[in-house]
C-alpha cells in the first residue's frame, strides 16, 4: 500500500517525490513551478501570447482551446524517449492485430514515480525484461499467423511471394511503426522474412520473423521522435507522425487509428487547430474513456484496491469482494462528471470533490446502509447529507488510505494524500528514527490525541502540521471506510485546520473539508499539474512554467473541465515540440 | 473482437511453436565432448531484512571456538563451513523513506547512496556477474519472496540508478531458466537428433529474429541524442544478453550429473515461494546456466503463523525491545536459519566437477539491510558460508569462523573482500567516502 509506504520497508512509494529532499524539511521549499500559491515561478512566465517559439507555425490560430496556449520564447521542456508502458504495449497489439492480445504474454507492471506507472525517465531494461518482449513477440506472431489471411489483402500464391510481402510492409508495417518504412528497414525485413522462411518454409514462416523484428523494434517499443529541422537551438516542431502518435498515446493509450495514420499522410497535423480538431474527435472514442480512468486508476492510487486486506477482527464487515465495488463506485463518478454532464453549476473538478450523490453497486450500498439499490451495476444514489460528500469520503479512497495500526495514523495517511495528489505539495519521507520519535500512547489514546501530541513533539510538527489536521477531518471514518461517531470510546472531534493553501482556516468535519477543498483554486491546478505529469511522464520544471501556468489558467477558466483539458495539452508548446537539445 | 488465442491453447494444437514454454526433458549439448575442467566459482545471495534480535544471533566465544546462539541452531551441522561476522556497520546515505530501509537496500549491496531507493552504483554481484558471467546463458539470476510489486527500495543494481528487478515468481522463474534445453551434463552423450533439429531449427529463428532487431537499435540509435541512445544501448544489451542464451553452451563450465529438469513449481505461500527459488537457483548454478543468483526475502508484510507471529514482520521489529515482540522476532530469525541451512543442503546434494560438491564451489553470502529492528544500521549481522571455497590465490577460504571487528568498519570493506574472492582485481568496492580497502583477516 503506497501510502503507507514510509512504515514498511518493502512497499512502493506513492506519490513519493523525485526530487531529493534530503536536507529539506517541511519548513523547506521544494521547486514549484508556476503554482499561483506555491513558492518558485509566477504563472504565465512567458512574456505571453501569441506566436510560438520562432522556428514553428504554433500560435493563435490555437483550435477550439479557447486561448492560445503557446508562449513566446518558451521551451518545451525535456522530452525523453519513452517505451511503451505495458498497457500501452498491449492496447497497441489490440489495435494492431484487431484482436485483444492473449491473457498470458506475462509483461510486467512498470514501478512508479511521482505516483504514476508512465515515468520516461525510471524504466530500465533488463535481461529478463528483455526475454519477456521477446516470448511476447513470438507468442503474438505465432498467435496471428493461425489466422494470417485477416491481416493480408493479397495471395502469396497468386500475387508472388514478394509482391504481397511488400504490400503487407506497406500497410501492416506503417502500422506497426506508426509511419511509412524507410528503404533500410523495409530491406532488413525481407531478410528477415527470408531467414524465417528458410529452406522448404512457407510464407506464414517468413511473415512470423517479420512480425517478430516489428514489435521487438525500437520503432515499436518507443516513440522515436525527431522533429523537424528547425532554426539553431531553437525548439523543433514534431513531425506528422511523430504528432499522431503523441495524440494516440496521450489520449488513447495506443497506437493512431487509420484516420490518424490518414491526417500525418496528408500533413493535416500541421497547425494547432488542426491537432485541437483530431483530438476532439479522437476524445468521442471509447479508447478515451479507457486512457482516462487509467490515468485517475494511478492519480489517486485506486489500482491498490485490488490487493486491498482488512483484519476481520477489527473491520468484520470488510470483504475482499467489495474491492471491485469500491474501485467502480470511484470510477463511476469520475465517468459521470467527467463524460456524460453530472458535473454542477461549479464545475467538474468541484463536483468530483464534494458531489452530494454517487454510484454504488447492491454490495456497496449494504456497506453504507443505503437503501433501494439492488444488481452489480452503479447506480446514483444520494449521499446522507452530514457524511458524505465527493471522492474523499468515498468507502474505497478512505479504505486504502486507513491503515492497520487500529487506525491510530490514517489521519496522516489521509492528510499526505491530500496534500500529494490533490494539492501537489510534497512531503518529505519522515527520519530514520520517526519511530523513535513518536509520543507514548495507551490503548486508550484516540488518532486525534495521538495526532495532536506529535504535532507538539520537536522534528514532528513541522510536517505533521501539514497532514494531520487535514486527515483529521475524516476520523468520521474508519480504517475500512465506515461511518463512526466514536473512537475508543470517545466521541469523535473531526475539527481541523488547513494550512499552507488559497483555502486555509478552520474547519469542522468532512462535508466541511470536501467544499473547501472543492472551492479551491490550488486543487484545480494542481489536476492540471497531475495531467501535465502523466502526459510528459516526467516532473514540471522551471522551464515549463509558460506551458503550465496556461494550461492551468484554461483549466480554471473551464471551472476545471477535464476534457477540455486533455485537448488544451495538445495545444501546448510541450505537446506540439520538443527541445533541440535532446537532439545529436 | 475475438481474443488471439492463447499460447497454451495454440500449444494444445499445434506443438512445438513457442520456444518460450519449457521444452521437454531434452538433454543436449551443441558440443558432444565437453572438457572436464575445475569447477568454476558461483555466488549465492541470501537477502533478509528488518535486522536481528543479537542476543539470540550472535554466537558466544572466541574465533575459532564458539558456541551457536539459539536462533542459529539448524546451522550446528554447518558450523565448520560459517563465517559469522560481528560489528560491522552497513552504510547507506540518501533518501531515507521507510526510516532507514531505503538507506538499508539500497547501500546492502552496493555500498552506495540512494535516490529515491535507487543506488548511485552498480550492486556487487552484479559487478562479479559482469566478469564471470560473460559464458553462461544467463549473466546473473535475481529472485524474490513477495516482493510483489514493491520496488521503492532496489537492492540490486546493474549500474547507476538502475535496479534489477527479481523474479517474484517460481512458474516464471522456472520458465526463464528453462525456456531452452538443458545443456547435458559434462561428458554425457547429446540427444536424439530428431529433437535436436527441431531445436536447432528454432534456435535460428530467435537468432535471425534478434540480429535482425539489433540491426533496427542500432539504425534508430545513431538517430537519436546522448540520454536516448543510452537508454537505448541498455536496451540493446538486454537483447545481446537474451542472443547470448541460445548459444551453444561454451566450454570451461561444470554440469552436474543432478541438472535435470524439474517439474513446474506450484504453490504461492510465502514457504512454497521460497522453497521453490531455492531449488530453482541451486539447479541454475548445478546446470551452469549461471554463476551468480540472488534471493530476496521481503519478509516486511508478511505474518509467520507457522512459527506463532500473528502481526506482520516489519511492525513487530518497531517493538523490538520488549520482550514479547524479540520473542517473535528471534523465532522468525530461527526460520531464516533453517531456510538458510535447507539451501546449503541443496548445494552440497549437487555434484561438481573434480569430485567437489556445489557447495565446495559456492560462496553463500547473507546480509540484512538493518541491524536490528530498531533499524539501527551499525554492527550489521552478516553471514558466509561454504564448502572448500578456492580463493583466486590458490588457498582455500578458511571457514567455521566467528569474526569480531571494531566499531566504524564499513561493509563496503566485506563488499570488496568478496569481490576479491570472486575474482575481481578491486582495492574497494563502493562509494569513496566509505573506502577502507578489504576486510582484515578475512581470506
Amino acid at each position: 500500500m503506497g501510502m503507507r509506504s514510509w512504515c514498511s520497508g518493502s512497499t512502493p512509494a506513492a506519490g513519493a517525490a523525485v526530487v531529493l529532499l534530503l536536507s529539506l524539511g517541511c519548513t523547506g521549499e521544494v521547486e514549484k513551478v508556476g503554482s499561483s500559491h506555491g513558492a518558485g515561478v509566477t504563472p504565465g512566465g512567458g512574456p505571453g501570447g501569441g506566436s510560438g517559439p520562432s522556428a514553428g507555425p504554433a500560435g493563435s490560430s490555437s483550435g477550439g482551446a479557447g486561448s492560445s496556449m503557446a508562449c513566446q520564447g518558451s521551451d518545451p521542456g525535456p522530452s525523453p524517449l519513452r517505451r511503451l508502458t505495458r498497457s500501452e504495449y498491449l492496447n497497441a497489439v489490440r489495435d494492431l492485430f484487431g484482436a485483444p492480445a492473449p491473457d498470458d504474454l506475462d509483461l510486467p507492471e512498470e514501478e512508479q514515480a511521482l505516483g504514476f506507472r508512465n515515468s520516461a525517465e525510471s524504466r530500465s531494461v533488463s535481461d529478463v525484461l528483455a526475454g519477456r518482449w521477446v516470448s511476447a513477440a513470438e507468442n503474438l506472431s505465432a498467435a496471428v499467423v493461425s489466422r494470417l489471411s485477416t491481416l493480408l489483402d493479397c495471395d502469396p500464391g497468386r500475387d508472388g511471394e514478394a509482391a504481397c510481402l511488400d504490400r503487407f510492409l506497406d500497410r501492416f508495417g506503417k502500422r506497426a511503426w506508426r509511419r511509412p518504412l524507410e528503404p533500410a528497414e523495409r530491406q532488413n525485413l525481407t531478410q528477415a522474412f527470408a531467414e524465417g522462411k528458410g529452406a522448404g518454409g512457407s510464407f506464414a514462416d517468413g511473415v512470423q520473423s517479420v512480425i517478430q523484428v516489428l514489435l521487438l523494434s525500437p520503432q515499436f517499443m518507443y516513440r522515436i521522435e525527431q522533429g523537424l529541422p528547425s532554426a539553431a537551438g531553437g525548439p523543433r516542431r514534431l513531425g506528422p507522425w511523430e504528432t499522431a502518435s503523441r495524440l494516440s498515446f496521450l489520449l488513447w493509450g495506443s497506437m493512431p487509428d487509420d484516420e490518424l495514420l490518414a491526417a500525418a499522410e496528408a500533413n493535416r497535423l500541421a497547425s494547432p487547430a488542426d491537432v485541437a480538431a483530431q483530438a476532439e474527435r479522437m476524445l468521442k472514442d471509447p479508447r478515451a474513456e479507457q486512457m482516462l480512468a487509467g490515468f485517475a486508476d494511478q492519480w489517486l492510487h485506486l489500482e491498490e484496491l485490488e490487493a486491498l486486506e482488512k483484519d476481520p477482527m477489527i473491520h468484520p464487515r470488510y470483504e475482499v469482494a467489495l474491492r471491485g465495488s469500491m474501485r467502480a463506485e470511484t470510477q463511476a463518478l469520475l465517468a459521470e462528471v467527467i463524460w456524460r454532464g453530472a458535473a454542477g453549476a461549479e464545475g467538474q473538478v468541484a463536483t468530483l470533490l464534494s458531489a452530494p450523490f454517487s454510484y454504488v453497486d447492491a454490495a456497496l450500498a449494504r456497506y453504507y446502509g443505503l437503501p433501494g439499490v439492488s444488481g452489480p451495476r452503479p447506480q446514483r444514489v444520494t449521499l446522507p447529507v452530514k457524511q458524505r460528500a465527493g471522492l474523499l469520503t468515498q468507502a474505497g479512497l478512505l479504505a486504502l488510505l486507513g491503515v492497520p495500526d487500529d487506525g491510530l495514523t490514517s489521519l496522516v495517511f489521509r492528510g499526505r494524500f491530500v496534500r500529494e495528489r490533490l494539492l501537489c505539495q510534497d512531503i518529505p519521507d519522515p527520519p530514520a528514527e520517526a519511530a523513535d520519535m513518536s509520543p507514548p500512547f495507551t490503548p486508550q489514546t484516540t488518532a486525534r490525541e495521538w495526532s495532536e501530541a506529535r504535532q507538539k513533539t520537536a522534528g514532528c510538527g513541522a510536517c505533521h502540521a501539514k497532514m494531520d489536521p487535514i486527515g483529521v477531518g475524516l476520523e468520521n471514518f474508519d480504517g475500512a471506510g465506515l461511518w463512526r461517531d466514536q473512537d475508543r470510546g470517545k466521541p469523535v472531534d473531526a475539527r481541523g485546520e488547513l494550512i499552507d493553501s488559497d483555502v486555509d482556516g478552520p474547519y469542522d468535519g468532512p462535508i466541511e473539508l470536501a467544499r473547501r477543498l472543492a472551492a479551491s483554486r490550488q486543487v484545480h491546478e494542481c489536476v492540471a499539474t497531475q495531467w501535465f505529469r502523466y502526459a510528459t511522464g516526467r516532473r514540471e520544471q522551471a522551464r515549463d512554467s509558460c506551458a503550465l501556468g496556461r494550461l492551468r489558467e484554461a483549466f480554471l477558466a473551464s471551472d476545471g473541465d477535464i476534457r477540455r483539458l486533455l485537448v488544451d495539452f495538445t495545444q501546448t508548446d510541450t505537446f506540439l515540440y520538443r527541445s533541440q537539445g535532446d537532439q545529436p | 473482437m475475438r481474443p488471439l488465442v492463447s499460447r497454451r491453447a495454440l500449444l494444445r494444437g499445434s506443438g512445438g511453436v513457442a520456444l518460450a514454454l519449457p521444452f521437454l526433458d531434452a538433454m543436449w549439448s551443441p558440443r558432444s565432448a565437453r572438457a572436464q575442467t575445475t569447477p568454476p566459482n558461483r555466488l549465492l545471495i541470501n537477502f533478509t531484512e528488518n535486522g536481528v534480535v543479537e542476543p539470540s544471533w550472535y554466537p558466544k566465544g572466541e574465533t575459532k571456538s564458539f558456541t551457536l546462539a539459539s536462533s542459529m541452531a539448524s546451522f550446528e551441522p554447518w558450523k565448520s563451513h560459517l563465517i559469522i561476522f560481528e560489528g560491522i556497520d552497513q552504510m547507506g546515505d540518501g533518501s531515507n523513506g521507510g526510516g532507514g530501509h531505503q538507506r538499508g537496500k539500497t547501500g546492502c549491496l552496493t555500498g552506495q547512496p540512494n535516490l529515491n531507493g535507487r543506488a548511485f552504483g552498480i550492486s556487487l554481484d552484479q559487478a562479479i556477474a559482469n566478469e564471470v558471467g560473460k559464458t553462461t546463458r544467463f549473466k546473473s539470476l535475481q529472485a524474490s519472496v513477495f516482493v510483489k510489486g514493491a520496488l521503492r527500495d532496489g537492492l540490486i543494481f546493474s549500474g547507476p540508478q538502475q535496479m534489477v528487478v527479481p523474479e517474484d515468481s517460481p512458474a516464471r522463474l522456472f520458465t526463464q531458466l528453462f525456456s531452452a534445453p538443458l545443456p547435458a551434463a559434462t561428458g554425457a552423450a547429446g540427444p536424439d537428433p530428431a529433437v535436436h533439429a527441431q531445436l536447432e531449427r528454432l534456435r535460428a529463428r530467435r537468432k535471425s529474429v534478434l540480429d535482425r532487431t539489433l540491426g533496427e537499435y542500432q539504425r534508430i540509435s545513431a538517430t537519436l541524442g546522448g540520454g536516448d541512445r543510452s537508454r537505448l544501448g541498455v536496451h540493446m544489451d538486454a537483447i545481446r544478453s537474451v542472443e547470448r542464451g541460445l548459444a551453444a553452451m561454451p566450454g570451461g563450465g561444470s554440469v552436474s550429473a543432478g541438472c535435470k529438469m524439474p517439474a513446474a513449481p506450484t504453490g504461492e505461500g510465502f514457504i512454497e515461494t521460497g522453497r521453490a527459488h531455492m531449488d530453482l537457483l541451486c539447479l541454475a548454478l548445478a546446470c551452469d546456466l549461471s554463476r551468480v543468483a540472488s534471493l530476496q526475502w521481503r519478509s516486511s508484510v508478511t505474518a509467520f503463523p507457522w512459527v506463532n507471529v500473528s502481526s506482520d514482520h516489519h511492525g513487530l521489529s518497531h517493538q523490538q525491545g520488549s520482550p514479547g515482540a524479540d520473542a517473535g522476532l528471534a523465532r522468525i530469525n530461527k526460520w531464516f536459519v533453517d531456510q538458510a541451512a535447507y539451501f546449503l543442503g541443496r548445494l552440497k546434494a549437487f555434484g561438481d566437477a573434480g569430485g567437489t560438491t556445489l557447495f565446495d564451489n559456492t560462496l553463500f553470502f547473507w546480509p540484512n539491510e538493518l541491524a536490528t529492528g530498531k533499524h539501527r544500521r551499525t554492527h550489521a549481522p552478516y553471514v558466509i558460508a561454504t564448502g572448500n571455497f578456492r580463493l583466486p590465490g590458490g588457498k582455500t577460504l578458511e571457514t567455521g569462523r566467528f569474526l569480531r571487528y571494531p566499531g566504524g568498519t564499513p561493509h563496503t570493506s566485506l563488499l570488496t573482500s568478496i569481490g576479491r574472492m570472486m575474482g575481481l582485481s578491486i582495492t574497494n568496492f563502493g562509494a569513496s567516502q566509505w573506502h577502507r580497502g578489504p576486510l582484515p583477516n578475512l581470506g
